[in-house]
């Protein structure tokens, strides 16, 4: 067991450490003058040399490289080109609202999903299953921040102009600050992420919900009558957990892209948005903070999903 | 051949969207719109606000007074080329690697396998926002970016099945007979992942798809004022309170286009496994 999270961690570590050196070749292998950027198009050659100094432009590659690995060590990604705050500031600031966004989509598309996924399996081909079935599909068919338009479209648009202002305008209230608007504005994203994946649940759980009650021991409960409700929430359901939560960590980085679209859509002030804007400021050192902060969190939550695997699976603790 | 009504009415949309995005150019001639143009005396009501649809613009007009049926119509070219283009790169990329790893074995099968891990974790939209703010953004981009982050999970599975493949008679013959390698992989296993191959295409091009209009939304694909369906849609977010039509055309191409494909990936799929599927959902597979 010690072995195989040993393992995990170190790759890991190297996933990192990958995304650390794509994003350095793409930031400073790519021949562009990023002095320019900082200083200006009117900055004298001089203000170019005393920028490109205070970067280290002017040293050769590798100790750019080195003294970058250094920097990340420190938790340093360097300050915005535009407002010269320090990236982690703007990260630390930001985080709180992309953390918010994703820990609801996620605890709500599970439910979503693992729910429509339990009522297809108990009634197959029950008229509601079908029904699910299609809405799902449509679902995943769909951009995510299609349907994040819609509901802003139908439930925020309509509704208000209707008289019925079931949703806020406006964007975000940090939790600490107000609990209960923080969830008022948070219930369409969190609704859109969830919509967006919830169908993939939905349908790995009926998939495996129906394979696992032909197995003897659901038989065997059966048999020696416990009620059917038991057996699907106690005995299958559980079993079918394993695979699920092996699509949750598959899912964390598609997770991150919905996070950035929603926002986009929302308005949110989160990591996302920060990432857009900074696109269209041409912002290097802020997309590539965001870049490499997510890769972190996408590897952390896959470790994490590891541990809980082992936890959860007894025969993984064995070998 | 039999088709349930699903399947063929999905086959005829995507037939129908093939042909308006091979047909675009002779919709802009016959209607005399340009995907371009911008019609600002009678594209714009008085106040200076889109125009809804009406004989000359049959879906409406934008807010720069462009036809929306038109720019739908050349917007789809985009998706088709992405949908194809991307998908089958991403396949035949994660079909070479798939086939070397499982027959390989050993160090280059571990680093390979990693590296597929690596690719499926990656926050692939952050990546593609860092990609193009230094190189800019394309079409050709789009399709490589997307294609570069699909690749691994066709190899993962291609990997799997060539392990189990290659431990057949067959194999083992080709090698008694003195086939080297290159041969065997191609000529010996090639065929036999075949069948995974079509159903990871089809099930691929959907995705791409709205890949493609998401990175559009997010200003990272197609480049304005070229039309493509995530633009329009990004477009659609200022004028969304006064004009419907600027969302609902597009979303419904989208949407009908990427519900189809994924009919058709399905019954595809479907018929390709024998364990799935009872006859009246396989209608394809006497076309397979």
């Amino acid at each position: 067991m010690t072995a195989f999270l040993l393992g995990r961690a170190v790759w890991s570590a190297s996933v990192v450490w990958l995304v650390a050196t794509a994003v350095f070749v793409i930031y400073f292998a790519v021949p562009r003058d990023a002095a320019r950027l900082v200083a200006g198009s009117r900055a004298s050659a001089q203000t170019l040399a005393l920028v490109r100094a205070r970067l280290g432009l002017d040293r050769p590659l590798v100790s750019q490289y080195v003294a970058f690995l250094g920097r990340l060590r420190r938790g340093d990604l360097g300050e915005s080109f535009l407002t010269q705050e320090r990236v982690t500031t703007i990260i630390a600031r930001d985080a709180a609202v992309s953390g918010s966004l994703a820990l609801g989509g996620v605890v709500l598309w599970l439910a979503l999903g693992i729910g429509a996924g339990v009522a297809a399996a108990r009634r197959p081909t029950s008229r509601a299953a079908r029904t699910l079935e299609a809405a799902a599909l449509a679902c995943y068919s769909m951009p995510p921040f299609l349907i994040g338009q819609l509901l802003l479209f139908f439930l925020f648009f309509r509704l208000s102009r209707a008289g019925l202002d079931l949703f806020p305008p406006g964007s975000y209230v940090a939790f600490t600050d107000d609990p209960w608007r923080w969830a008022h504005f948070l219930v369409l994203p969190w609704v859109s992420v969830a919509l967006v994946t919830a169908a993939t649940y939905s349908r790995l759980t009926k998939s495996v919900l129906l394979e696992t009650l032909q197995e003897n021991y659901i038989r065997a409960a059966r048999a020696k009558g416990v009620s059917e409700s038991r057996i699907v929430y106690g005995h299958a359901l559980r079993a079918s957990l394993a695979p699920v939560m092996n699509q949750l960590g598959a899912d964390v980085g598609g997770l991150v892209g919905g996070l950035v679209v929603i926002e986009v859509v929302f308005g949110l002030p989160g990591l996302g948005r920060e990432a857009v804007q900074a696109l269209s400021t041409q912002d290097l050192p802020v997309i590539m903070g965001i870049a490499i902060v997510s890769a972190l969190f996408v590897v952390t939550a896959n470790f994490a999903v590891d541990v809980a695997h082992v936890l959860i699976d007894p025969r993984l603790r064995t070998n | 051949m039999r088709m349930d009504r699903t399947t063929f009415a999905a086959c005829a949309t995507i037939a129908v969207i093939v042909l308006v995005a091979a047909l675009a150019p002779v919709m802009a001639a016959v209607t005399g719109h340009g995907a371009t143009q911008q019609f600002l005396d009678i594209g714009l009501s008085a106040s200076g606000v889109p125009v809804p649809p009406n004989h000359t613009f049959l879906f409406g007009t934008d807010g720069l007074g462009r036809d929306v049926l038109v720019r739908i119509a050349y917007g789809s070219r985009v998706s088709v080329t992405v949908g194809l283009l991307a998908s089958a790169l991403a396949v035949l990329f994660g079909a070479l690697v798939g086939i070397a790893a499982a027959w390989a074995g050993g160090m280059v099968d571990a680093v390979l396998s990693r590296t597929m891990d690596a690719f499926l974790a990656f926050p692939f939209i952050v990546l593609a926002l860092a990609l193009v703010a230094v190189i800019g953004s394309s079409l050709a981009v789009s399709i490589i970016v997307i294609a570069s982050f699909s690749w691994a999970s066709v190899a993962r599975v291609v990997r799997s099945q060539v392990l189990s493949i290659r431990e057949h008679e067959y194999v083992l013959a080709a090698r008694a007979i003195g086939a080297n390698h290159v041969r065997i992989m191609v000529v010996t296993i090639l065929p036999n992942v075949a069948p995974t191959l079509i159903v990871y295409t089809t099930l691929l091009i959907p995705g791409a798809i709205v890949t493609e209009a998401t990175l559009s939304f997010l200003g990272l694909s197609v480049t304005p004022p070229a039309p493509s369906w995530g633009n329009m849609l990004a477009d659609a977010m200022r004028y969304y309170r006064v004009a419907w039509w600027l969302v609902l055309f597009p979303a419904g191409a989208v949407v009908v286009t990427t519900l189809a494909c994924n009919v058709v990936g399905d019954r595809v799929r479907d018929a390709f496994d024998p364990r799935r599927g009872s006859t009246e959902r396989t209608g394809l597979r006497t076309a397979a």
